[in-house]
C-alpha cells in the first residue's frame, strides 16, 4: 500500500481521525495501556482524550491492524504499533508535513 | 460512572469492558467524561464493525478470521449479523440518547451552567449525525483532504518536520 492509501485509512476514521494519529503517535515509542497512553498524549499534544473517545478510537485500530492488543496486564491491555501502522503513521506525517510546509512557505512571503 | 458500560453491545463490552473500567477508575467524575462515554456508546452500536473486527481477529483461525478481513475491506452485505432486535437497540439508543442529550442541555442553558457543558452535549449529537451517515467524514470533507494532500505530494522534504502541526 503507497504512502497516498496509508493517509486516506486514517482519513475514515472521522471525527477519531486525530485521536487515532495521536494514539500511534503514542506507540511509537513502545507498547502502552490506555491510561498510559491518555497520560502521554495529553503530555506531548495538550490534549486529553475521553475513554469513550479513546477506546472508540482503539477500535478501530485494532480493526484495521494498525495496532496489536498485548497479553493483558491485570485488567488492563497493553497495545504495541505494528508494521502496518508504522506505515500509516509515517504516511499521515509526512502528509501534514506537506501541509505545514507550504502553510510556513505562504506566511513567510506574507 | 461504571454503570455508563452497560450502555455498550454486549460483543463490545466482551472485548474492551475491562480496559474501559480501569480506566475510568483511574479518573474523577466530571459531565464531560460522562458525555464522551456515552458518545462512545452510540458509537460502538452505530459503527459495529469497529469492535466486530477486532473481536474476529483476535481468534487463532477459522471463519471469523475470514470475516475480520472482509470487516476490514468494509464489503456490502458482508457486515456484522444484526438482528431485528438488535436494529431496535440500536435505534433506541441513537434516539433516546440523542433526545437525553438535546433535554440535558436545554436544562443546563436554564440553570446558567457552564456553557461548555451544553455546547459539548451538543456538538456530541452533531457528531452522531455524521457518524451514522457512514464513517465519519462529510464527502466533500475528505474529497478536499485527498486533494490537498495529492496536490502538495513531493513538495515536502524530512528535515522540514514542524511537530506544531501534529497537534492543535
Amino acid at each position: 500500500m503507497n504512502r497516498r492509501d496509508q493517509a486516506i485509512d486514517l482519513d475514515e476514521f472521522g471525527r477519531f481521525g486525530e485521536p487515532a494519529l495521536l494514539i500511534l503517535i503514542s506507540l511509537a515509542d513502545g507498547p502502552k495501556h490506555g491510561y498510559a497512553v491518555t497520560e502521554d498524549i495529553a503530555a506531548f499534544a495538550d490534549v486529553r482524550f475521553g475513554p469513550g473517545t479513546l477506546y472508540a478510537a482503539i477500535a478501530r485500530l485494532e480493526a484495521r491492524g494498525l495496532i496489536n492488543a498485548l497479553d493483558a496486564d491485570a485488567r488492563r491491555n497493553p497495545y504495541e504499533l505494528t508494521p502496518l501502522g508504522e506505515k500509516a503513521l509515517r504516511a499521515r506525517l509526512a502528509s501534514i508535513q506537506a501541509v505545514t510546509r507550504v502553510g510556513q512557505k505562504r506566511l513567510a512571503s506574507a | 460512572m461504571t454503570w455508563l458500560l452497560k450502555l455498550y453491545p454486549p460483543q463490545w463490552r466482551r472485548r474492551y469492558g475491562e480496559e474501559l473500567l480501569a480506566l475510568i477508575a483511574q479518573q474523577r467524575f466530571s459531565f464531560a467524561t460522562m458525555f464522551d462515554i456515552i458518545g462512545g456508546a452510540i458509537d460502538a452500536w452505530t459503527q459495529p464493525q469497529s469492535h466486530l473486527a477486532a473481536r474476529a481477529a483476535s481468534q487463532p483461525e477459522g471463519d471469523t478470521i475470514m470475516l475480520a478481513k472482509v470487516m476490514r475491506l468494509r464489503s456490502a452485505g458482508y457486515g456484522a449479523k444484526a438482528t431485528a432486535v438488535d436494529g431496535l437497540k440500536g435505534a433506541g439508543v441513537i434516539l433516546g440518547g440523542t433526545v437525553l442529550s438535546v433535554l440535558v442541555a436545554t436544562w443546563m442553558r436554564q440553570q446558567s451552567v457552564d456553557p461548555v457543558y451544553p455546547q459539548a452535549l451538543m456538538a456530541n449529537g452533531a457528531s452522531n449525525r455524521v457518524t451514522v451517515s457512514r464513517s465519519g467524514v462529510p464527502p466533500e470533507t475528505l474529497t478536499s483532504r485527498r486533494h490537498l494532500t495529492e496536490s502538495l505530494e513531493g513538495s515536502w522534504d524530512s528535515d522540514d518536520f514542524c511537530a506544531d502541526g501534529v497537534t492543535r
